[in-house]
């Protein structure tokens, strides 16, 4: 049975904050006709951003094949490549990020055996390819300033337990480019020599870079797995920007693994500031492959948090904000505990998570065969214009502007390493 | 040069000898269990849209797509070996209609040829299902176009490039090099049209061109190679002796039509010369030689001829036959059945020189593991 887009919008529109209900009825030859238990939804006052960005793919094990940025816009069922990883020699896309909620300005991180790693930095419809390869990256909302991640990922498996792969970053630092001046500087506040830092995310008024920061436990930062590597914890930290001068304060820690006794990771802050959104887990940098990640949100004035009561027993990340702090979209396995799905969840003036649903497609059973995981749901406000032609062509080019990353001994070289051994 | 009796008994001989080595000797579900560990090819399938989708994005979508789909039939020995041989025996007609149409108007055994190089590589336990569903595309829309009856060059040349965009999406580069080689072959010699000709490959090149940069958006070194016998994916995990095959394949069909036109043209002349010398100078003795020797032809065409494919693909089969390598795939197939003791038997058969990791793997399995010893001793197992 399929509703009539028009009417179902017609009928969203006249009833918001009311109560729609539906009742499902069954029949068969041994017992007839059956009624489930009705299901009872809330209209939400809010719209949602139009578009959501994802990375779809075939769970990573050892190799990747048939990576692709695919945007699906949310008012209907149409999906559309962004970039896949065929148009230069079947690359591995990395994560993508926008400034805000803007889909005019966007980074993808790229890695190919043919055309090296790098970055796409795609502006109001130019493409440039930056020559050194972007982990997670953060757009201070002025989008004159990107503070990215350099991360030596190494992917390992354990012999028996529900996710068999991990995950473990040997060495990390924060990376600031500055897109004026197309340069790259690195504070030595996120580049401390025995931490490792990640997960950069600012805060809408852009005077805090907010980040992940947890102890180097081993010596060896070639060994995988390290010694202790199931004790690593990230404290949640920030640190005060000054636009004016371009220069940076002093750390704080907003929230200390002592505290919480869990890994505090992937903090997202909603574009009207008041909540913090973030993942935690039992140990570790890479919540999606930890059954234990959940979502916690804080107030930010009062820096009071809870767990989420939208988690399930498997791992929940890779969340993000609507542009109105009214919607999150966020990977959640809960379906079958090794596929990523987006889920699609609104958040109350409260910042109590309502409940959640997965993403709609227009075949009900479309899931149950689907054989790839969608990764980092990023909601945009419309569409990415940027040609994947042009994406494509610029990936293959050869010349790309050399970033010289001012890198101390602490953090690491962005080398090629084994692609099997990186994460997805 | 057979009678259509002939024709029909040879092929039925020649199949169901092919049908019954496969199923009885190369056993198609050896294949099946041997994908993505010994056969390093992996063919995916999924039932559900989003597979299909995925599969149409790329070039020569519906090949993979049915390549995934047809591999599955290997489960069943005997549902394999029928499949396989319908590929062959469709490739084995449509190569016999072009060399037909090329001027070769009796061809008796030549068109068997691919379905040896077929049954060849799969006595090496390689899969070339995709390349054969390939040439099947290249060769069939090669064949339409000619019988389309078109006879202005402009309308003809709009049309081959209609079906060259249609055969890029269906069969890669691979079913595009097939189908315009053959299309220049017959332009050039059948229908004299050299503009054409000239104009048709550089015109399958910018299809290619074009489809790749604006509709699969995958990059011009990537679109020229899909689904081409120079495709890493099609021949990349295959034996030295099936890559080998998997070329003559390829261009078994067109390099046939070449010689067959080439042919045409030098009788032809020398056929008129000859007609024009003999009328006046054949004696009573000569005409004697002629007919000796048109008793001798029509012996060899009788008896001799009709037993070359079957004499050459049991030739074939004998000399490429590897006795290792099929223990190796049967061993696999044996520990994926739990089937211990048979893996130990045939270990023990292989050479001692003879390193490969899954048979070590299984082995292993079954000497080392005390789970597996336990399970067996409470037949569990």
């Amino acid at each position: 049975m399929r509703i009539p887009l028009k009417k179902w919008r017609a009928l969203l529109r006249a009833n918001k904050v009311n109560k729609i209900f539906f009742d499902v009825y069954v029949e068969d030859a041994e017992h007839g006709w059956r009624k489930f238990q009705s299901i009872s939804n809330t209209i939400a006052e809010d719209e949602i951003d139009c578009y959501v960005v994802y990375r779809l793919m075939k769970p990573v094990y050892n190799w990747w094949k048939s990576i692709g940025i695919y945007q699906r816009n949310l008012v209907n069922y149409d999906e559309s490549l962004v970039m896949h990883g065929r148009s230069f020699g079947e690359g591995c896309l990395n994560c993508h990020s926008f400034v805000g909620n803007d889909p005019d300005t966007m980074t993808i991180g790229l890695r190919s055996a043919v055309y090296g790693s790098s970055t796409l930095l795609a502006q109001n419809g130019t493409v440039i390819k930056i020559g050194s390869k972007w982990g997670y990256t953060a757009w201070h909302p002025s989008a004159t300033l990107v503070v990215y991640s350099i991360n030596k990922v190494r992917q390992f498996f354990h012999t028996g337990r529900m996710e068999v792969r991990d995950v473990v970053d040997l060495d990390s630092a924060l990376v600031c480019y500055l897109a004026e001046d197309r340069k790259a500087v690195c504070p030595p506040q996120l580049s401390e020599k025995d931490r490792l830092e990640t997960y950069p995310t600012w805060s809408p008024d852009g005077e805090y870079l907010y980040y992940c920061s947890g102890p180097v436990l081993w010596k060896d930062r070639d060994k995988i797995p390290p010694e202790n590597y199931d004790k690593l914890k990230y404290d949640l930290r920030r640190v005060r920007y000054y636009a004016r001068n371009n220069s940076w304060g002093q750390v704080e820690t907003v929230l200390s693994t002592e505290e919480t006794g869990l890994s505090i990771l992937l903090p997202r802050i909603s574009p009207d500031g008041r909540f913090l959104l973030f993942c935690m887990c039992d140990y570790g940098c890479f919540p999606v492959y930890q059954p234990s990640s959940d979502l916690y949100i804080m107030d930010l004035s009062t820096g009071r948090y809870r767990s989420l009561a939208i988690n399930s027993k498997y791992s929940e990340s890779w969340h993000s904000w609507s542009s109105n702090s009214r919607w999150i979209a966020f990977s959640s396995k809960r379906q079958d505990g090794l596929f990523t799905r987006t889920y699609i969840s609104y958040i109350d003036d409260n910042g109590k998570a309502h409940k959640p649903f997965v993403l709609p497609q227009r075949d009900p059973i479309y899931y149950d065969s689907l054989l790839k995981t969608y990764s980092v749901p990023e909601l945009v406000s419309d569409r990415v214009r940027v040609s994947k032609s042009l994406l494509g062509r610029v990936a293959r080019n050869k010349d790309s502007i050399a970033l010289e990353v001012p890198i101390t001994a602490a953090t690491p070289k962005a080398v090629q390493s084994e692609p099997w051994r990186e994460r997805e | 040069m057979l009678s259509r009796k002939s024709r029909v008994s040879l092929y039925l001989i020649f199949f169901l000898l092919c049908y019954l080595y496969i199923w009885l000797f190369v056993k198609p579900h050896l294949i099946y269990h041997g994908f993505g560990t010994i056969i390093l090819d992996v063919p995916l399938f999924s039932t559900g849209c989003w597979f299909l989708k995925d599969s149409l994005a790329v070039p020569g979508g519906l090949v993979i797509y049915a390549y995934g789909f047809l591999s599955q039939l290997y489960y069943y020995s005997w549902l394999g070996s029928l499949f396989v041989v319908l590929v062959a025996l469709c490739l084995c007609e449509l190569s016999r209609l072009h060399y037909i149409y090329a001027g070769h108007p009796r061809s008796s055994i030549l068109h068997y040829f691919p379905a040896i190089m077929i049954l060849l590589i799969y006595n090496h336990y390689d899969h070339p299902l995709a390349a054969c569903l390939t040439l099947f595309i290249g060769l069939l829309f090669s064949f339409v176009i000619e019988r389309v009856p078109l006879h202005q060059g402009p309308i003809r040349m709009v049309v081959f490039c209609l079906m060259a965009a249609i055969s890029y999406c269906l069969a890669g580069a691979g079913g595009v090099l097939i189908f315009s080689l053959m299309t220049t072959l017959y332009l050039l010699f059948l229908r004299r049209d050299w503009l054409s000709a000239v104009l048709t490959l550089p015109a399958a090149a910018v299809i290619i061109w074009a489809l790749a940069e604006y509709v699969f958006h995958i990059s011009p070194k990537e679109a020229f190679m899909v689904l081409t016998p120079f495709c890493r994916d099609l021949t990349a995990n295959m034996r030295i002796l099936s890559k080998v095959l998997v070329v003559m394949l390829y261009a078994f069909a067109p390099v046939t039509v070449l010689l067959i036109c080439l042919c045409r043209i030098i009788f032809r002349r020398n056929r008129n010369n000859s007609a024009a010398h003999t009328r006046k100078t054949k004696s009573r003795k000569t005409r004697a030689v002629v007919r000796r020797r048109g008793a001798i032809l029509a012996y060899f065409k009788k008896f001799v001829l009709p037993a070359v494919p079957v004499t050459v693909m049991a030739v074939g089969l004998y000399f490429s036959y590897d006795k290792i390598h099929r223990q190796i795939v049967l061993m696999n197939y044996l520990s994926r059945q739990g089937r211990w003791p048979e893996v130990l038997a045939l270990g023990k058969r292989l050479p001692k020189d003879i390193y490969n990791i899954y048979c070590n793997h299984d082995i292993n399995r079954e000497i080392r593991t005390p789970f597996c010893s336990h399970m067996r001793k409470k037949n569990l197992l």
